[in-house]
């Protein structure tokens, strides 16, 4: 993993910034997601501190990594309008993917935030550290890692995101959850807004990246008003919204669903840190009334970096549209419908044989290690 | 090349052109050329038709006009012979000369083609006094009979593009929607959503351009109102359509058709072509600063594409899946412009409201349902066909009346409304008035249409499992309970039937019906379970049957069914024993045959050709032994 810190404080931002000019926010899904100074997260508060200083922000963009440059060019291809009517970009991407974008968008103003210090790694706390420094910052190599923090001070860079210099005033709404009131972002997913509030509410097909799809049926909370039961993903807050994340309805439902979903795939050998087995966990099932798949497709072991095992996919589509919106590449997709759909890669090839770039964007989303990298599984448990 | 009509004016005046030139000619034969009807050979009886009216010089007196589904599809091939309006039926080839020498030349009716009421034995030779007619109310099949599909002539000779040129000339677009708002005009793809409130959020939705769209994804099983109405008279859906897009402020519209229908497609193609020459569609419509451009889309057979927002997506180009529909398709739809998307139907309402006004339309049928609404009823019944009956009308009445009751004196057992989501209606439930509203409170829905009636060989349980089985393959599999659901509920309905259930399994079945109606996506997964819930509801003792005493009283599941010859009846004619495929039957000649049940693979050949009636099937019930050693038979008394 790179390692980066932040080299520009906000009012530095803003001088690179015209008042007139169309921004981008770009920004990569991976290391500097880790390292506190990306991802959607990120690029959201950023959003909105421009937004509240009077600059225009007409797109975000969210890449799994930058510093492949195919990508980059993939992402300009697949959403030629609204890069054309850009003018600035701010990258929150370590130097290599700084260059990437600078590359492809040689006509923009591409802002650099970050300055890469050397490879780390996670801590056993999932906090970044920093192990292999480069030789610049006069650090020596050590297995424990650096503490950002440290780092930063000593090299005289920001180990935090912008918004501890200031605090963003979104626009808030009120809404009513269980009962209680909550103060929440206007327009925001009402998912997104109840887990920040602390709600567990089970999810598998929705990754904050990504566009919600409503496939898992796992969010269903009860809305004051509206008809029936609606997936949180899919809605969006309202004011004044009640809302009510659980009663023995909904969980019924919902033990219900996670025992289908359970039946789908191989439950019993999904590895332990999967997000589905959090929930099965969560819910207190210990086996599945349904009749188990015994699917016995081949384990696709063609890729150099990952593995991709059908048997126990439970077709949430996480990793389709990772393909699709963070890579940009399209490879893989459904096949067949009903109970017969399945993932295939490009037109059903060993994904080793495909134009597959390895961004891993796919199997960072996987909640179930259908698909799982060789070598580490570095993911952190939602 | 056509004159195009450039006011309501010349419209007026090429319809009287029209009737004028059709006045020479005496007697017009139509023949109906829907699907059901050329199957049974009407095209060649047609060409039988054409050489015979040539033969006896009366080229030019009669006008032969094929015409789209008339509905009375059992008794087809059908002709119509106006204006006496004769109908003959299950016309063959060699019954022509018979019909052109008497009937055309002489006036005289051909006895033996005529409707004959299997109860009283009359001869009916009218059309508008056979039963299944009697009580039916026409109004959007009214000129399927009459009129030449592939004409636009025809259409506007009977009236056609009237009610257009009132909506551009006389009417503001809001007074239009006002006007199907008063109408009370409920979808008739079968949510029954207010299509005025549809056409007013449409309007109201920002985003340009809008669409208009004809949902014509006909895919439930034995259902083909769509079809008949988009074959047999394509020009007035799409004159509602126009009116629609004119009251919406649309400028294009689509019309999706299921590959499976080609002639529908073909047909509607046509008229759009007719209507552009006339100036009906196209740019400044009729002369008025109103322009609107059709499409026709054709599925790529996908049940789940009759889906609003599935239907939606394919028109798009991509995979037709619902998607989540938190935003209704009437503001963000195609392109996420504001689409609005009604039935083939309910298009095909419009434009006798503007013409007729609301208040008429709201005179037929209930409070809650305006209207008529065209089923298709199929299965067990003696006049299988399309029917148009006003809403409020009981499913007795469609069923005996009109249907003719049940097919071979057999019992009714239960009715199946809204094709393959719809629940099973059981007989104590048949004074049930059919509307949208009650329909849902018994536990099935109006759905688009389709009405199977099943008798008492149905078997109920094998019934559900044939309709999930049906969904099942239907499902998209975008959501979890849909795709898991189903299969879960096949695997047990299929074990149920299989003889293999076990008592716990209603209460999963009943775990896995809630979750699918209450979790799933779109409307296939919510009512999937209405077939499963409606059998469990009505038909319990079936299914305890099934699992506990392990039979099938309608003796339809293989597994719970055992064939057994009769030594009483059997004549031994060695008639089963030959035509067994397994060998095993024994005896011979001159002794009674016996079926070796080890070997037995239950065919039920043996049942079918047996012609004493000696073969039986048992379920539930302890198989008699086989007679010990040779019996001999016992010859019937003469």
């Amino acid at each position: 993993m790179i390692i980066s810190l932040r080299s520009l404080s906000y009012e530095e931002l803003k001088q690179n910034l015209d008042k007139d000019d169309k921004i981008i926010i770009w920004s990569c899904n991976l290391c500097i997601k880790y390292c506190g100074l990306g991802g959607i997260e990120k690029a959201n508060i950023l959003e909105d501190m421009l937004k509240e200083d009077g600059y225009s922000i007409i797109g975000k963009e969210i890449i799994s990594e930058s510093c492949l440059l195919n990508l980059v060019r993939r992402h300009k291809m697949n959403k030629e309008d609204i890069f054309r009517k850009a003018t600035a970009i701010i990258v929150l991407a370590c130097e290599s993917g700084y260059e990437c974008v600078k590359a492809v968008f040689n006509d923009k103003k591409v802002i650099k935030t970050v300055r890469t210090v050397g490879v780390g790694g996670l801590s056993s706390f999932g906090k970044a550290v920093l192990t292999a420094p480069f030789e610049w910052t006069g650090l020596n190599f050590n297995a424990n890692g650096y503490q950002l923090r440290r780092v930063a001070e000593k090299l005289g860079l920001y180990s935090d995101f912008f918004d501890a210099e200031k605090k963003p005033k979104s626009k808030m709404v009120n809404i009513i959850v269980n009962g209680r009131q909550y103060k929440v972002k206007e327009g925001s997913n009402l998912l997104e807004a109840l887990l920040s509030l602390g709600f567990k509410i089970p999810h598998l097909c929705y990754q904050p990246e990504l566009s919600p799809a409503g496939r898992c049926r796992l969010c269903l909370v009860k809305i004051k008003g509206k008809k029936g039961l609606l997936p949180a993903c899919c809605t969006q807050v309202e004011d004044g919204m009640e809302v009510i994340t659980e009663d023995d309805e909904i969980n019924h439902l919902r033990r219900l669903i996670l025992e289908m979903i359970m039946a789908e795939c191989d439950w019993k050998i999904l590895p332990r840190r999967s997000e589905l087995q959090y929930w099965i966990r969560k819910y207190h099932i210990n086996e599945s009334r349904f009749e188990l798949s015994k699917k016995t497709e081949p384990i696709d072991e063609s890729s150099e970096v990952f593995i991709r095992n059908p048997n126990i996919c439970i077709l949430c589509g996480r990793c389709i549209r990772a393909c699709a919106e963070l890579s940009g590449q399209r490879i893989l997709d459904f096949a067949y419908r009903g109970s017969k759909t399945r993932v295939v890669a490009e037109l059903n090839k060993p994904i080793g044989q495909t134009d597959c770039a390895v961004c891993m964007a796919c199997v960072d989303s996987c909640p179930t290690g259908a698909l799982a990298p060789k070598l580490i599984y570095q993911k952190t448990l939602c | 090349m056509v004159k195009r009509i450039n006011s309501p004016e010349d419209l007026e005046k090429l319809r009287n052109e029209i009737i004028a030139k059709s006045k020479a000619e005496k007697h017009v034969v139509s023949v109906c050329m829907g699907t059901g009807c050329i199957a049974l050979g009407a095209d060649v009886m047609m060409d039988a038709l054409e050489k015979e009216v040539e033969k006896h010089g009366l080229k030019g007196k009669v006008e032969i006009k094929k015409v789209g589904c008339v509905g009375f599809c059992e008794q087809g091939p059908i002709i119509i012979i106006y204006p006496e309006e004769i109908c003959y039926l299950k016309v063959k080839p060699e019954d022509v000369p018979d019909i052109v020498s008497k009937t055309l030349v002489e006036g005289k009716i051909v006895e033996r083609l005529v409707y004959t009421d299997p109860n009283t034995g009359e001869k009916i030779p009218k059309l508008g006094e056979i039963p299944f007619y009697k009580h039916q109310h026409r109004l959007l099949l009214a000129n399927n009979g009459r009129i030449d599909p592939r004409s636009i002539e025809d259409y506007i000779a009977v009236g056609g593009y009237k009610a257009l040129a009132k909506a551009l000339f006389e009417m503001k677009p809001e007074e239009i929607i006002e006007e199907i708002k008063a109408s009370n005009l409920r979808g008739r793809g079968g949510a029954g959503f207010p299509t005025g409130i549809k056409w007013e959020t449409t309007r109201n939705a920002p985003g340009e351009p809008k669409y208009v769209i004809v949902n014509c994804d006909e895919g439930d099983p034995g259902a083909f109102m769509d079809r008949a109405l988009m074959e047999g008279n394509p020009h007035s859906v799409l004159e509602g359509l126009i009116i629609g897009a004119y009251a919406i402020g649309a400028h294009e519209g689509f019309v999706y058709v299921r590959e499976e229908y080609p002639m529908a497609a073909e047909n509607i193609s046509l008229a759009i072509k007719q209507a552009e020459e006339y100036g009906l569609l196209g740019e400044n419509i009729m002369g008025s600063n109103f322009s609107f451009k059709v499409t026709v889309h054709r599925g790529a057979g996908a049940f789940v594409s009759g889906e609003s927002s599935a239907l939606m997506t394919a028109i798009e180009g991509k995979v037709g899946e619902p998607r989540p529909k938190y935003i209704h398709t009437a503001v963000q739809g195609i392109w996420n412009k504001p689409s609005c998307l009604n039935n083939v139907k309910t298009w095909a309402c419009v434009p006798l409201i503007i013409l007729r006004g609301a208040e008429w339309f709201r005179s037929i049928g209930t409070k809650g349902s305006s209207g008529t609404m065209i089923f298709s009823l199929v299965g067990k019944v003696n006049n299988t066909g399309l029917v148009e009956v006003p809403m409020g009308i009981t499913l007795r009445d469609i069923i005996f009346k009109i249907g003719g009751g049940i097919r071979g004196g057999k019992k009714f057992k239960a009715v199946q409304t809204g094709g393959p989501s719809g629940g099973f209606i059981p007989e104590e439930l048949l004074d049930t008035p059919v509307d949208f509203d009650e329909l849902r409170k018994v536990g099935s829905m109006m759905g688009s249409g389709g009405m199977v009636v099943m008798d008492e060989d149905t078997c109920m349980v094998d019934a559900a499992r044939y309709f999930v089985d049906f969904l099942l393959e239907e499902s998209c599999g975008k959501c979890v309970p849909c795709r898991e659901g189903l299969k879960e509920l096949s695997r047990i309905l299929n074990n149920i039937c299989r003889g293999e259930g076990k008592e716990e399994d209603i209460q999963l079945i009943e775990d896995i019906c809630e979750t699918m109606s209450e979790a799933s996506l779109c409307a296939l997964g919510r009512t999937a379970v209405n077939p499963v819930l409606t059998s469990l509801k009505y038909f319990r003792e079936e299914w305890d049957e099934h699992i506990k005493d392990k039979k099938c009283r309608a003796k339809v599941c293989k597994a719970l069914i055992n064939y057994y010859i009769d030594p009483e009846l059997c004549q031994a004619c060695t008639l089963c024993l030959r035509e067994c495929p397994v060998g095993a039957i024994h005896g011979d000649k001159e002794h009674v045959h016996w079926i070796d049940q080890d070997k037995c693979i239950k065919c039920g050949t043996c049942y079918e050709v047996c012609r004493f009636g000696a073969v039986k099937k048992i379920s539930g019930e302890p198989i008699p032994p086989p007679p010990k050693g040779m019996k001999p038979i016992r010859k019937r008394r003469e």
